[in-house]
């Protein structure tokens, strides 16, 4: 993480209320919130015990299209999943790895059970809180 | 590789004040941090408060009794129709309103309009085609190629009749005929200023239809408690700090930010009972080293819509009054990814449709230290003599994140 030390000196004539000021650029990670992709489609409100997909699938898959893509070096890209939401998740993993990861990600695909299964990023960025929000055009609906 | 690092995401940036809050919030807003960084957001989506279950209740109806619903406005229309002569005078020259255009802000022709300003963001073919003065965009889109034309229709010269005027009347009559969604928010309203009569449904002077909304505010009330962070922290307070005391705040800044998306998300992580495999997840909330993990309820408070940022404002001001001393609460406020601005007077950007367009800010306002039991807040490192004195007032820490296209700084 590269940070830069407060951009103002304390001023003197506030000596009571020092504010402090620092940037971080480059932070430790990359958050992504991807969707797994299935065609043709699940019906809304089917279930079965591969969907919707737990983590260890996720983390199979992932493996899986890494591997392909990058050989060895991408299944040691170390991914924390945060949270999940039906086909949905949130992970972090080193901000270095990311445009490795999602070039890998993105061009496979793969049929298993009769679907073929892919994944599309959603939104990324480098602090969570970015991904957290709605990006505001639904509003526009 | 670094090549396509930049292309998928421009480096974002996120800025870390600490500071004060003013002594009194009852008197006028002073003009420093975090007040103007709330006022010169411009343009919110969504806005979430966390802070403890126990005063969730006391609060939301604080925020019920103090604050009425806002409204604002979804219309389809064409440039043109801001020139109408009862919209332009009553919302633009004697009112004030604030709009914003539907668009991917990288490769759409995007129109905002604030302080009766009105800025058009646009793709070259279309300024090459619309016979009004701009500048070229600062950041220029995929083909580095964007303009901006930016127009004070509160200048005394902008008048019907007027030469400048028609000018801009005859470019949105014959060159900007698209229609497009639009989001209009009316800063005259009883939300906002209370000395305003009626709020009405219906929009002045204006021949289309146009959906009234109300951004209204949910609550969340948590059925279980989850994994707290600890707000404790040392503040690199003065120059002789190490670096390595610096580091650890900064660390700590970056990490408590990050658990608090994670609690706003809801995360799985952070329930109480998540025993995930570190194959899976190696995340842990930031704890001291002394403590043990502490469990806790948290509320939300959200809104969702097209925000002025006044109305942001009486928010975290109700909050100042209405949360004790001893507690803590925190906001978040996202801007629209395709804004064509972020803070006022500062350009922004996004790729891909609002990839790397994040423009938002969180305010933590930190429980006063020695009057809650448990002490969340251990503040270390102050210098003595400022301390008694700064103790006075509440503290908080602001994390202000924004995409790599954004002048703001």
């Amino acid at each position: 993480m590269d940070v830069d030390g407060p951009s103002k000196p304390q001023r003197k004539l506030q000596p009571r209320s020092p504010e402090q000021r620092f940037t971080i650029r480059k932070p430790e990670w990359q958050y992504l919130h991807l969707r797994m992709t299935f065609d043709p489609p699940h019906p809304p409100d089917h279930t079965s015990p591969s969907y919707p997909p737990d983590l260890l699938t996720w983390k199979t898959h992932l493996s899986t299209a890494l591997n392909q893509f990058l050989g060895i070096s991408g299944t040691a890209i170390p991914i924390d999943f945060l949270h999940s939401d039906v086909s949905e998740v949130y992970l972090r993993i080193p901000r270095e790895d990311a445009p490795r990861f999602m070039a890998g990600i993105t061009g496979w695909g793969e049929d298993i059970e009769g679907r073929t299964v892919g994944f599309r990023v959603l939104k990324s960025a480098e602090f969570l809180m970015g991904i957290a929000g709605g990006e505001g055009r639904d509003l526009f609906g | 590789m670094t090549q396509l690092a930049n292309k998928l995401a421009p480096d974002s940036k996120c800025y870390v004040t600490f500071g004060s809050l003013s002594s009194d919030p009852s008197t006028e807003t002073p003009p420093k941090r975090p007040y103007n960084t709330i006022i010169d957001h411009v343009y919110n989506q969504q806005v979430d408060i966390l802070l403890p279950n126990e005063i969730c209740e006391l609060v939301h109806q604080k925020l019920n009794d103090q604050l009425k619903p806002l409204q604002y406005h979804r219309i389809f229309m064409g440039l043109k129709e801001i020139l109408e002569k009862e919209f332009y005078n009553h919302y633009i020259r004697e009112g004030n309103i604030i709009l914003l255009s539907d668009g991917r802000i990288d490769v759409d022709d995007v129109y905002c309009l604030y302080d009766g300003v009105l800025y058009l963001f646009l793709r070259k073919e279309t300024y090459e085609k619309a016979g009004l003065v701009g500048k070229k965009a600062v950041f220029g889109g995929r083909k580095k190629e964007r303009w901006v034309v930016e127009n004070d229709l509160r200048q005394p010269h902008m008048l019907h009749g007027r030469k400048a005027f028609d000018r801009l009347v005859w470019s949105f009559t014959n060159v900007f005929k698209e229609q497009k969604p639009w989001l209009f928010c009316d800063l005259n309203q009883q939300a906002l200023n209370q000395s305003t009569a009626e709020t009405f449904t219906t929009l002045i002077g204006l021949t289309l239809p146009s959906t009234p909304r109300t951004a209204a505010l949910t609550v969340t009330q948590p059925s279980d408690p989850i994994k707290l962070a600890t707000f404790s922290h040392t503040i690199p307070a003065n120059p002789s700090t190490s670096d390595y005391d610096k580091d650890v705040f900064y660390d700590w800044a970056y990490c408590l930010h990050e658990w608090l998306a994670l609690t706003s998300l809801n995360s799985d992580r952070l329930n109480a009972s998540d025993s995930i495999d570190p194959l899976l997840s190696r995340y842990e909330p930031p704890l001291d080293n002394a403590n043990q993990q502490q469990f806790g309820k948290i509320a939300k408070i959200s809104w969702r819509g097209f925000i002025p940022a006044g109305y942001i404002l009486k928010i975290f001001k109700v909050l100042e009054v209405s949360v004790p001393p001893s507690e803590w609460f925190v906001i978040t406020a996202h801007g629209f990814q395709n804004a064509p601005v972020s803070w006022k007077g500062r350009q922004h950007s996004a790729i891909g449709g609002g990839m790397g367009g994040e423009n938002l800010y969180t305010i933590l306002k930190f429980a006063r230290e020695g009057e809650k039991e448990t002490g969340d807040v251990a503040m270390e490192g102050t210098e003595e003599g400022d301390a008694k004195e700064a103790d006075a007032r509440e503290k908080y820490v602001m994390w202000e994140v924004v995409g790599g296209r954004d002048e703001h700084s």
